[in-house]
This record gives C-alpha cells, sequence and structure tokens, in this order.
C-alpha cells in the first residue's frame, strides 16, 4: 500500500516536473477535438462520434463521454456507452458524472438490475455523499416510479452526512405523488436552501388540484410570511387562473428592495399571462412604496385593461404629476384620455384635449384626437364624432357611425376590414350576419341608446326592429331580454325569452331562452317551471355548450322542489 | 311553409332511431362522457322492472337497456351517451362476443341500499353516498339502533365506510382530542351506547359488527371501505377480547389479545396483528400503507385491476368493470391489505403496484358475499380531516368512483355460479 502510494507521488512529481508546453497541448488538443466535435453533432453525428472517441482516449475524458452521451442517443446506440463508462468508472470511481452518464445509459436501456447494481457501486465508491441518491431518484421520478424513488431518499437520509441534501428530491417526490401538503411543505424547505429553484417549485406545485391547492396555499401562506414561498404562490394563483388570490400571496410580505424586485418579476408575469388584475395590483403597490411614475402608469394601462377605468384615471394622473411635463404629455395624457373615454366622459376628454391643444405635436394630436373621437363614439355622440371618424378614417369607427346613422350597408362594408377583436363590435357585427336589410332607423337608434345606456330606449327601438331584421329577430329579442335581466326585470324578460324557445326554437339563442327563462323561475321560487325549461334544454339542445350549466342549475331546481 | 316542411323532417331525423331500436347500448369505455350516471340510468332501469344487461368486458363493461322513453329521457338529461341497436345490430354484438373474454350477465332488480352511517354526517365524508347522490341512486341509511334492532334484512346491500369498529374512533383521539367535531362525535356515541343498553362504545361496535356479520352469512351484500373494513374484521376476531384503548373503554388493551383473537369468523382475514400501543395512529397490521403512522407510511403509487374471465369468474369481473385497469392511489384510514394478513379464499382484485399490498379484495361468506376498497375518495388523495368536499360534476368518468357503483349493481346481477 505505502509502495502504491509512492507511486501515485513520484507520477505526480513526475508530471509536475513535465515541460508546460506538453500539459498544455494535450489538453488543448483533446479540447480542440471536443469542439470540433460539437460543430458536427447536428448533421454529421458519427463523425463527431469519432472525435469523441479520440477526445475520450485523450484528456477529455468527461466532455468526450458527455457528448458520446448526446451522439449515441441521436444514433441509437446507446448501448456502445456501456463499455467506454467502464473503463472511465475504473480511471476515476468517484467522478460524479460518469456515474451518472452510466445511471442514465442503464435506465435507457431498461436494464433494471444493472441499474440497480450500479447505482449500490457508487454508494460504496462515494460513501456518505448524496449525489449517488439523487440523481438515482431523479431517474426513478422521471420514470415515475415515485414510490421507489421515495424509498431510495428514505434510506438516503439515513446513510449521508446532511440530510437536507435531499430536501429538493423529496419535494419532487411528494409532488409526484401527489401528497401536496408535504409536498408544498418541502419545497418551502427547499426553497430557504436554494432559492434557484424556484421555477421548478412552481412547475412540480402547479400540477395540484382542488383540495391539494388549498394545502399548497395554506402551507406557502404559513406566518411567518417568507417571500420566496409567496412569490411561489403567486407565480401559482396565475398558472391556476386566479389573478385576484395571486396578489393576496404577498400579503404581510415586508416591502424592501427584495420585495418590490419580485413585485416587478410577478408583474411582469401576470401582464405576459394576460391577467391585468394582478398586475394591476402589483403595479400600484410597487408605485406607493417607489413613488415611480413609471410603476403608475403600468398600473394604469393595466387598470384599463381589466376594465377599471376610474382606478386607471386616477394613476394615471399621479403619474403625470410626477413626470417632468413633456413626458406626462406624451405618457400619462393618452392613458388619462382612455379613461375617460372607457368611462364616458368625453367632455372632459375634450377639455384634457383642448388644454394640451397647444403644447403637442400634430403627430401627438392626431393620437389624442383618435382617443377623443372613440370617446364620443362610445357615448353614442354621433355628430361630435363625425368630424374625427371622416379625418382618420379608421374601419371600425366608420362601422360604428354608421351603425349609428343607420346605414347598415356602410358598417357592413366597412366590418370587412375591421379588427374582430374590437368588443364594441361584436354585437352589431352579430346581427349584420344575420340580417340582409341595408338601412334601419330603429336599429341605429337601438345601438345609440344602448352606447348612451339608455336601456329603456335601448328595449323599445329594438323591439321595433323585430319585425325587420329578418333571421336576427331572435338576437334582438334576446338584446332586449338581456338588458331587462340585467335590470331584475323579470315580468319583462320572461315573455321574451318565452318567444325566442317557442317561436324560435332552432336559433342559437334557443338553449340561452330556455336557462334564462328556468333563472327567472328560480328567483320567482317557482322549482316546477325551472326543472320544465332547463330539462327541455338538456333534451332539445343535448350538444349545446350550456347543457354543462343548466345539469347544474336542475340539481339546484331538483331540490328547491324536493324532487330527485 | 317550406320552412314547416324542414322543421317536419329535422323532427322526424332527430327522433328515427326511438322508431326503429329496440335497445340502447351505454357504451363504457372512452366514448361514454358520463361514466357515474350510466349507473344510475340502469338503477333507474331495474327500478321500473325493465330488464338490462351488463356486457362484461364489452366496451369498458357496457349496459344494455330497453330502448323506451324514459330511458332515453333520463340519458339525455344526465349527459349519458348511449346508442340505439337494433336487433340485427345487437345480433352483431353478442356474436362478437361469443367469441372473446366477454359475457352477457342479466340485471334483473334494482337492489334496496342501505348506508351505515350517523345522523349527523356530512354527506360528502363518504364517497359512498357522494357517489350514489350523483348518481341519482337511492338508499336508506341505517345507524347502530337500526343494526342492533334486526332491520338490515330488509336490504340486500350494506355499505359501511370509516366507521371504527373497535370503538376507538379511528383512533383520532391522539391528534384530535381538543377539536370540537371530535368532542361531540364521542359524547354522541357514549349516549348511544347507553341507550341501547351496552356498557361502552367498544361493546356496542362489536355488537353491530356481529349483526353484520349475520346480515352476510344470511345472503346479504356488504361493500365497506376505509377504515370500516380493517375494524370490523378486528371487531368480529375480537369479539370476546378486550382490544380497544383505555381512552375507548377505561380500560387498556388485553395484552394478549393478540393470542385470543379468533379470526375463524372474520371475512377476509387472519393471523394479523394488533397494534398495541394507545398512541400510535394504526389499529393493525393489516393495512399496508399506515398513512397515519410517519415512521411507517408507504407513499402512494398506483394499484391495477386485475382481468378476469367473464365467462368463467363473471362476479369479480363485474366488480372490477373499468375503463382504466391502473389507477392513482388515494390515502384512507386502511389504504390496503397486507397479502399475507388475508385467507386463502379471498379474491385479489386490485393490487398496489410494486408492494405486497392488495387494494380490493371479494369473498363469499354463507349464503352472502362482501367486497372490500382501501382508502377513503378515490379523487381525493391525501383526504384529509376537514377537507372541500369532492365534487363529482368534476369527474364524471372517475375510474375510481366506478369500483364503487360496480358494487352497487353487482347485487341486481342473477345469480350464476362460479365455474372455477
Amino acid at each position: 500500500m505505502k509502495a502504491a502510494r509512492g507511486l501515485i507521488v513520484v507520477a505526480g512529481l513526475l508530471l509536475a516536473t513535465m515541460p508546460l508546453d506538453a500539459q498544455e497541448m494535450g489538453a488543448t488538443s483533446a479540447d480542440s477535438l471536443v469542439l470540433r466535435a460539437l460543430d458536427l453533432e447536428d448533421g454529421k453525428p458519427r463523425d463527431a462520434a469519432v472525435l469523441y472517441r479520440r477526445a475520450f482516449a485523450g484528456n477529455a475524458m468527461v466532455p468526450a463521454l458527455l457528448g458520446l452521451e448526446r451522439v449515441y442517443t441521436a444514433l441509437g446506440l446507446v448501448d456502445s456507452l456501456l463499455p467506454l463508462v467502464r473503463d472511465a468508472i475504473r480511471t476515476d470511481p468517484r467522478n460524479g458524472v460518469v456515474r451518472s452518464v452510466q445511471l442514465r445509459t442503464l435506465t435507457a436501456l431498461q436494464r433494471d438490475d444493472d441499474l440497480t447494481a450500479a447505482f449500490r457501486d457508487w454508494v460504496r465508491a462515494a460513501p456518505g455523499e448524496a449525489a449517488p441518491f439523487k440523481e438515482y431518484a431523479r431517474l426513478l421520478l422521471e420514470t415515475g416510479r415515485s414510490a421507489a424513488a421515495d424509498s431510495v431518499l428514505m434510506v438516503a437520509s439515513r446513510m449521508v452526512r446532511d440530510p437536507r441534501d435531499f430536501s429538493a428530491e423529496l419535494a419532487q417526490v411528494a409532488s409526484a405523488q401527489k401528497m401536496w401538503n408535504e409536498a408544498a411543505r418541502r419545497w418551502r424547505e427547499t426553497l430557504t436552501q436554494t432559492p434557484q429553484l424556484y421555477q421548478a417549485a412552481v412547475f412540480a406545485l402547479s400540477l395540484a388540484s382542488g383540495a391539494g391547492r388549498d394545502s399548497v396555499r395554506t402551507n406557502l401562506m404559513s406566518e411567518p410570511a417568507w417571500l420566496p414561498a409567496r412569490r411561489v404562490l403567486g407565480s401559482l394563483e396565475l398558472i391556476w387562473s386566479q389573478p385576484r388570490q395571486a396578489w393576496l400571496a404577498f400579503t404581510g410580505v415586508r416591502p424592501d428592495n427584495e420585495t418590490i424586485a419580485a413585485w416587478k418579476e410577478f408583474a411582469e408575469e401576470a401582464d405576459a399571462r394576460g391577467m391585468p388584475v394582478a398586475s394591476r395590483e402589483a403595479w400600484a403597490a410597487i408605485h406607493k412604496v417607489t413613488r415611480d411614475p413609471a410603476s403608475a402608469l403600468r398600473a394604469a394601462d393595466a387598470a384599463l385593461t381589466s376594465g377599471e377605468a376610474a382606478t386607471a384615471l386616477q394613476l394615471a394622473s399621479t403619474a403625470q404629476g410626477l413626470l417632468p411635463a413633456q413626458l406626462g404629455l406624451r405618457d400619462a395624457v393618452p392613458v388619462r384620455l382612455r379613461a375617460l373615454a372607457a368611462l364616458g366622459k368625453a367632455s372632459e376628454a375634450l377639455q384634457l384635449v383642448d388644454s394640451v391643444r397647444p403644447k403637442v405635436v400634430p403627430i401627438q394630436l392626431q393620437m389624442l384626437e383618435r382617443e377623443l373621437m372613440w370617446a364620443w363614439l362610445r357615448v353614442g355622440d354621433a355628430a361630435r364624432a363625425r368630424p374625427f371618424v371622416v379625418r382618420l378614417d379608421e374601419d371600425e369607427a366608420t362601422a360604428l357611425l354608421a351603425i349609428y346613422d343607420g346605414d347598415l350597408e356602410k358598417a357592413r362594408t366597412a366590418l370587412r376590414n375591421a379588427d374582430a377583436s374590437n368588443t364594441l363590435l361584436l354585437l352589431p357585427r352579430a346581427l349584420l350576419s344575420r340580417t340582409t336589410l341595408p338601412t334601419s332607423t330603429a336599429v341605429g337608434a337601438a345601438f345609440t341608446a344602448l352606447a348612451r345606456r339608455d336601456t329603456t330606449a335601448a328595449v323599445t327601438q329594438l323591439m321595433n326592429t323585430v319585425t325587420e331584421v329578418g333571421d336576427a329577430a331572435p338576437l334582438v329579442l334576446a338584446m332586449s331580454a338581456r338588458l331587462l335581466t340585467a335590470r331584475n326585470d323579470d315580468a319583462r324578460a320572461v315573455p321574451l325569452w318565452t318567444r325566442i324557445v317557442t317561436e324560435y326554437s332552432t336559433s342559437p339563442e334557443a338553449p340561452e331562452g330556455d336557462l334564462e327563462w328556468a333563472r327567472a323561475a328560480l328567483r320567482a321560487r317557482d322549482g316546477g317551471t325551472a326543472i320544465a325549461r332547463l330539462e327541455h334544454l338538456l333534451l332539445a339542445y343535448p350538444t349545446s355548450a350550456l347543457a354543462p350549466q343548466a345539469r347544474r342549475e336542475l340539481d339546484t331546481a331538483r331540490r328547491m322542489a324536493g324532487t330527485s | 311553409m317550406i320552412r314547416g316542411l324542414t322543421h317536419l323532417a329535422l323532427i322526424a331525423f332527430c327522433f328515427a332511431p326511438s322508431l326503429t331500436a329496440q335497445h340502447l347500448l351505454v357504451p363504457m369505455d372512452d366514448d361514454q362522457r358520463n361514466h357515474l350516471k350510466a349507473y344510475g340510468l340502469t338503477y333507474a332501469a331495474l327500478q321500473r322492472t325493465e330488464k338490462a344487461e351488463w356486457l362484461l368486458n364489452y366496451r369498458g363493461g357496457a349496459f344494455l337497456l330497453l330502448d323506451t322513453p324514459g330511458t332515453r329521457r333520463r340519458a339525455g338529461l344526465d349527459g349519458v351517451s348511449v346508442t340505439p341497436l337494433d336487433d340485427a345490430s345487437l345480433a352483431a354484438v353478442r356474436t362478437q362476443m361469443a367469441g372473446g373474454n366477454f359475457d352477457a350477465v342479466p340485471l334483473e332488480r334494482a337492489p334496496k341500499v342501505a348506508i351505515y352511517s350517523p345522523p349527523n354526517a356530512n354527506p360528502w365524508d363518504d364517497a359512498v353516498t357522494i357517489a350514489l347522490d350523483y348518481a341519482g341512486i337511492p338508499y336508506t341509511k341505517v345507524w347502530d339502533p337500526e343494526v342492533v334492532a334486526g332491520d338490515l334484512s330488509k336490504y340486500e346491500w350494506l355499505h359501511l365506510h370509516h366507521e371504527d369498529f373497535t370503538g376507538q374512533y379511528n383512533k383520532f383521539y391522539i391528534s384530535y382530542r381538543g377539536s370540537p367535531w371530535f368532542i361531540n362525535q364521542v359524547n354522541r356515541t357514549v349516549a348511544q351506547a347507553k341507550q341501547l343498553g351496552f356498557q361502552n362504545v367498544p361493546g356496542l361496535k362489536k355488537a353491530v359488527a356481529e349483526k353484520m356479520r349475520q346480515y352476510v352469512d344470511n345472503g346479504g351484500f356488504l361493500f365497506a371501505m376505509c377504515g370500516a373494513t380493517e375494524t370490523l374484521e378486528l371487531a368480529i376476531a375480537g369479539a370476546g377480547v378486550d382490544i380497544s384503548s383505555s381512552f375507548a373503554d377505561g380500560t387498556p388493551m388485553d395484552p394478549d389479545a393478540d393470542q385470543k383473537m379468533d379470526w375463524t369468523k372474520a371475512f377476509a382475514v387472519q393471523n394479523a396483528h394488533l397494534e398495541p400501543s394507545p398512541l400510535i395512529n394504526s389499529m393493525s397490521d393489516i393495512d399496508g400503507h399506515q398513512v397515519n403512522v410517519p415512521g411507517r407510511r408507504r407513499a402512494l403509487g398506483t394499484f391495477s385491476l386485475f382481468a378476469f374471465s367473464a365467462k368463467l369468474d363473471p362476479v369479480p369481473t363485474m366488480l372490477t368493470q373499468d375503463h382504466r385497469s391502473v389507477l392513482q392511489d388515494y390515502y384512507g384510514v386502511t389504504t390496503s391489505f397486507t397479502k399475507s394478513t388475508l385467507k386463502p379464499g379471498t379474491r385479489v382484485l386490485a393490487y398496489s403496484d410494486g408492494m405486497p399490498l392488495a387494494k380490493y379484495i371479494h369473498g363469499s361468506y354463507g349464503k352472502g358475499a362482501w367486497t372490500f376498497l382501501g382508502g377513503h375518495d378515490p379523487e381525493d388523495p391525501q383526504h384529509e380531516v376537514g377537507a372541500a368536499p369532492t365534487d363529482l360534476s368534476m369527474h364524471p368518468s372517475s375510474p375510481g368512483y366506478r369500483l364503487i357503483l360496480n358494487n352497487v349493481l353487482f347485487p341486481a346481477a342473477q345469480k350464476k355460479p362460479r365455474k372455477t
């Protein structure tokens, strides 16, 4: 033994006294082979394999082995790795990378007995180390054997120096086994040591459903409020489409620099996921702490997108006060204007435009006037909107103005090129697609009344159009009935729903007619009628998208009526 | 006029199958939209004394019902997929079934169902109640007074869930002794025992267990889940032994209880060992998962249903009809059954993958039969006290809940002698 150690020392001395050039040359040569092989991997894997084999024989055993693992997998020659792995292990029995390649190869070849033996051999070669257990457990998890992975980790935690080494793996096992309470607890524990596993925690826990989500929430929300855990929960709520809950995840966290950075990440994530409710909360909170006008503007923008125009107006006004005058004009005024338009405050919008008119360049003024045009259109003021519509010549605005004018033919033409996502045009588009009527004063008056939020006039005018709009009659009836239902006027709404169901039973509105009729009956504590309407919906329109909802409401109606 | 004619033609087309078909096939494979309500549809047909058949192994264990307006109507309302079959199509199905591992079992009557459940139990706390409510299958609740009075003979099917027949309240004393719901449960049960003339709760529960044993012996069908499986066996085998801890009856467990157990009367188990410690939340080594004992708890995996010969073994085949053969496992006070504790005649219907544990077992006893299914709620793997209730409208095709409903319809089948 002493002799052997002596030989190693001599070899070390020899190596140390070798000319530096020779050492560098060997390394450089092997490294360059690896680099050349990397270039060949994509198109010429066989040639890459030849170079990797040469590098493996040189001084680049580990990178060459990893390269061979990739190209042999691509070539379907995974079993060719095994002799090389054996040689590499003989050279360096404790090398974790080589051992990992061996385990992965045996897993790919489904040689379970050899896999177990290789794992045990690694444990013997590296006593007290966590790596063998981690790698083996990870492979077991990947192949869906979570129970086996759990057993391995149980054994591991008794054999290694620091059982906390396995917290991430145990968290993954618990997640794979859908033990969400334990999974959340373990991920929380893991993040204290390795916060960079944030994404892994989010991914693993996002698979929880139902009561499992509540367990995750309880664990991650538990006191003391700890930012990494709350950040994970915030992301989870976004993934679970709970934007309002998402921001609440940060409740109680102290707002220091780290927290503000996390809020920013969260807000960007919410924006990217199209959840302005959550991003508005986050940007507003950031602004509250930092007094940063850019955050206030982001919050205002998100508030507008989520339909909270009043909040948007307030935030944009605050931002303008904090920004230099020119930047305020450029960035905050358009948001204020859009908010005023959305609120139907067209007169105030006009005042705002007039107040900044002398201070803005023509292109800015045109943008502001565009917002002003939409403000007038939103409130149904065709006369004030008309000059802007004519000047700016936008298809969407032209179509809406033509509808207000009752010029359905012109509206139809303009809608052909209009942006389909404009929500103001949804109803006009639906109506025009089902009637060939070229003009209708009543339709124009109805949509104008709708824009002016005069539901009484809108219903009256809509009902005037029923006889002239042909196939769109059930749609017009449904529009009227929805308005009346929203005003809790079931007495007038129910006859309209009844007409839709009885006179237009094959129309797309008929299932909705049944459902709304039933709901009105339930509100009137008339379980029998509700049951009859819901059963009619289910039997007459079994493929309707409303059928699942109707089944749930049928259960409610039956409970009310005391039948089953 | 033309529109009127078009409507008439449409109506005639829609109802055309009802004019020609004699049967409705209720597929139970992936073509079915609502597997669970399909059982209710079949049960309702039997209630109306209409004939039905269970086509074992055919399209996931399909049902064949008479094509009646009532059945069509309910299928439509419940969202159950049905396919009209005329005689020629049915003959083709039967020809196909004759050549493979299929069989048709006539279903003759809607079994009268009883659920052993305390009067104040939350409906969502019992998977069977949830399943029956969702499927629309009627049942009657029975509790200790009815059982002691001998009312079980009125029913053909009896379900037990997580009642602890050893009278130890599932050993929840260890973790929940201060919780108001637990204190209430103890107070109510003690009062009930005294009212029925028993000295303590273990005495009452053992008497109830004996009534249940007699019920099966006399021809009843018993279906138990969760902790009721294990504790029923312990109560029957330990009829003359003190197997309860002092918090239940005031005296510690007999130190020789293990040796005094008489397993000859038990349904499924033999030679199991009782957990002697009152502080360990486990009843015995029957349960393989030991969910409430941290050092012993096994992780959840999957369990696989055995495939049986439909023609030779119709009963196990009925009980294992499903559109999935490998299912996600789920915990309960008793999650699984250690194979080494099972009597030789016990049929294992499903086993826990990679473990020496059975998940789902069945057997005959006297003139009746019993089935035990481990775990609490097939759609809530971790079920914890106070967890949100399972809403089956979110799981209309739950393969785990199908196992429960297989058991409900099983007594409806015309008895066929086992051929193996």
